[in-house]
């Protein structure tokens, strides 16, 4: 099977906001809507007190409360992990948006711009009305991996097939592939690495590795 | 903020520590107040039939509730022309389970307008309604007042407080001789019943389970709550036992606090003290060959571990 994730490197990430940027640069996001943010931490106390950078967006949980709560089925989850939204079927109730514990899901009613009233050329020619009144969150670009998959390409490796909040990251800090594969990218990362997932407490099985230690021992 | 974020959520919030949800308002509460109010009576009037008790007008009064309560609903979802894909989620979502169960307990109930023998069947579907309202909070696990488990006795004994209460104002109007002897007894007992869950639920979340800003909306709201929707009924109860001049008046009261307590809690629950998880890290990386470090979890009491 395939099962694809994102590893993080709290190390190597330097909280440029580089991948936010390129991100919303791929699905021209409305103002406020961040599928992709990086969280800056500031952790201890002094004078101990240091500073994080933490990636966060939608982890395509292996049990994804959204999809679990949705009266629609317009959430859905693919035998390759990835969690989706049929934007044609969602009736914009909000469940999901209660049920994620990741806070990684938005729903915007009305067309919005960076510049207010007036569109870039890029939100221009990516605006989606389909998109208004119901869920919206990261698809962990998948329109870029189903292109590579049928292009003979790997997701993660070949940046055509890889999300571009990866692709973007000029630290190398994230990672995109497929943890069932031991041979992969990802994880050949985690098994080297010490890692952990955002609140695994809750059962959800996220799918955002965090590197915590990456100085080899 | 400009009037053109209003829909953008995380505008509004880009903190690390758990904010309050916008997704659910005051429209999404009255789903809870009126199916819980509406439940709650079909439920107790239902079984009261097996007692010889039979008014339309609470069966109205009791469907009207709900129905009122799938109309504020209906006014929160984003694409209402689709609303009946509700219905296709039957397989998890309590929500479609939910929409499910309205469509048997209105043809029921208003059957039973026509035929008062099918009264009694009533509390079946209202109280598997009720359930299903407490599983849609309890599912919601980003937020963590609602994912308690205690969510579900909580909605379930205010539903039927909240029942009770509003055939003790509605009896004292329209049934002869006011609700009957009973009606007062099983108050009590629904009243009981959510003070004690209320108190353990309480004790939880402000215990660790809630963020701490939700948590101190529970301690604030526990007092006006106590005393508000739960010891005032029971005193207005007593007044009226030993006032027969104003026993009316007086069950009347003690009927419509408590509904209104239940409303309350539901409007506080679903609207104020609905923090969402917030972010949290269980350890903070070594960085320039130094030691990886604590974790962090703004906004709540406990810190994820250290070391490995
Ligand atoms: S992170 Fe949230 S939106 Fe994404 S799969 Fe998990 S629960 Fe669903
Ligand atoms: S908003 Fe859409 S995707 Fe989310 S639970 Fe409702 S119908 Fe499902």
């Amino acid at each position: 099977m395939t099962k694809w994730a994102i590893v993080a490197d709290l190390g190597r990430c330097v909280g440029c906001q580089t991948c936010t940027t390129a991100c919303r640069h791929a699905n021209a996001t409305p103002p406020g809507v961040q599928y992709r943010k990086v969280l800056d931490m500031e952790v201890g106390t002094f004078p101990d007190v240091r500073r994080v950078f933490v990636p966060v967006g939608c982890m395509h949980c292996d049990e994804p409360p959204c999809r679990d709560v949705c009266p629609t089925t317009a959430t859905t989850k693919r035998a390759d992990g990835m969690v989706m939204i049929d934007y044609d079927i969602c009736i914009g109730c909000g469940y999901c948006i209660v049920a994620c514990p990741y806070q990684a899901r938005y729903k915007v009613s009305k067309p919005t711009f960076a510049f207010k009233d007036q569109e870039t050329q890029n939100e221009r020619a990516r605006f989606d009305e389909r998109l208004l009144g119901v869920a919206q969150k990261c698809t962990f670009c998948v329109d870029r991996v189903d292109y590579g998959l049928a292009n003979g390409l790997t997701p993660g490796v070949a940046p055509e097939a890889t999300p571009a909040c990866v692709n973007s990251c000029l630290s190398k800090a994230l990672t995109f592939g497929d943890t069932d594969n031991p041979d992969s990218n990802v994880s050949k990362l985690l098994k080297r690495y010490k890692s952990f997932r955002m609140h695994e407490e809750l059962g959800t099985g996220p799918n955002i590795h965090y590197l915590w230690e990456t100085e080899d021992e | 903020m400009s009037e053109e974020f209003e829909d953008a959520p995380g505008m509004r919030h880009l903190g690390l520590s758990p904010w309050l949800q916008t997704a659910w308002d005051l429209r999404a509460a009255g789903n809870f107040i009126g199916g819980g109010s509406g439940t709650g009576l079909l439920i107790i009037a239902s079984l009261g039939a097996f007692k010889g008790l039979y008014s339309p007008v609470l069966l109205l009064a009791g469907l009207a509730l709900v129905g009122l309560g799938l109309f504020s609903v209906f006014l929160e979802i984003g694409r209402p022309l689709r609303a009946l894909n509700v219905l296709l989620g039957a397989k998890r979502s309590w929500m479609t389970r939910e929409a499910f169960v309205a469509a048997v307990l209105f043809p029921l109930g208003l059957a039973a307008l026509i035929w008062p023998d099918l009264a009694k069947l009533v509390w079946i579907p209202a109280a598997a309604y009720l359930y299903c309202q407490a599983r849609i909070l309890e599912a919601a696990k980003g937020i963590p007042t609602w994912r308690s488990p205690l969510i579900l006795p909580l909605t379930i004994a205010s539903g039927l407080a909240e029942g009770a209460g509003i055939l003790l104002l509605l009896g004292t109007l329209v049934l002869d001789g006011g609700a009957p002897e009973w009606v007062a007894g099983t108050l009590v007992a629904t009243i009981a019943a959510r003070i004690f869950v209320w108190m353990f639920y309480r004790r939880r979340m402000v215990g660790g389970e809630a963020p701490v800003e939700a948590a101190a909306v529970l301690i604030r709201f526990s007092m006006p709550f106590t005393l508000g929707g739960n010891v005032i009924p029971i005193a207005f109860l007593v007044l009226g036992g030993i006032q027969p001049d104003i026993r009316a008046a007086a069950l009347a009261a003690a009927g419509l606090a408590a509904m209104a307590g239940g409303w309350a809690l539901k409007i506080v629950i679903v609207t104020k003290a609905a923090q969402n998880q917030g972010f949290a890290i269980n350890h903070s990386p070594a960085r320039g060959g130094g030691e990886s470090g604590p974790g962090f979890k703004p906004g709540w009491r406990e810190v994820p571990k250290d070391k490995d």
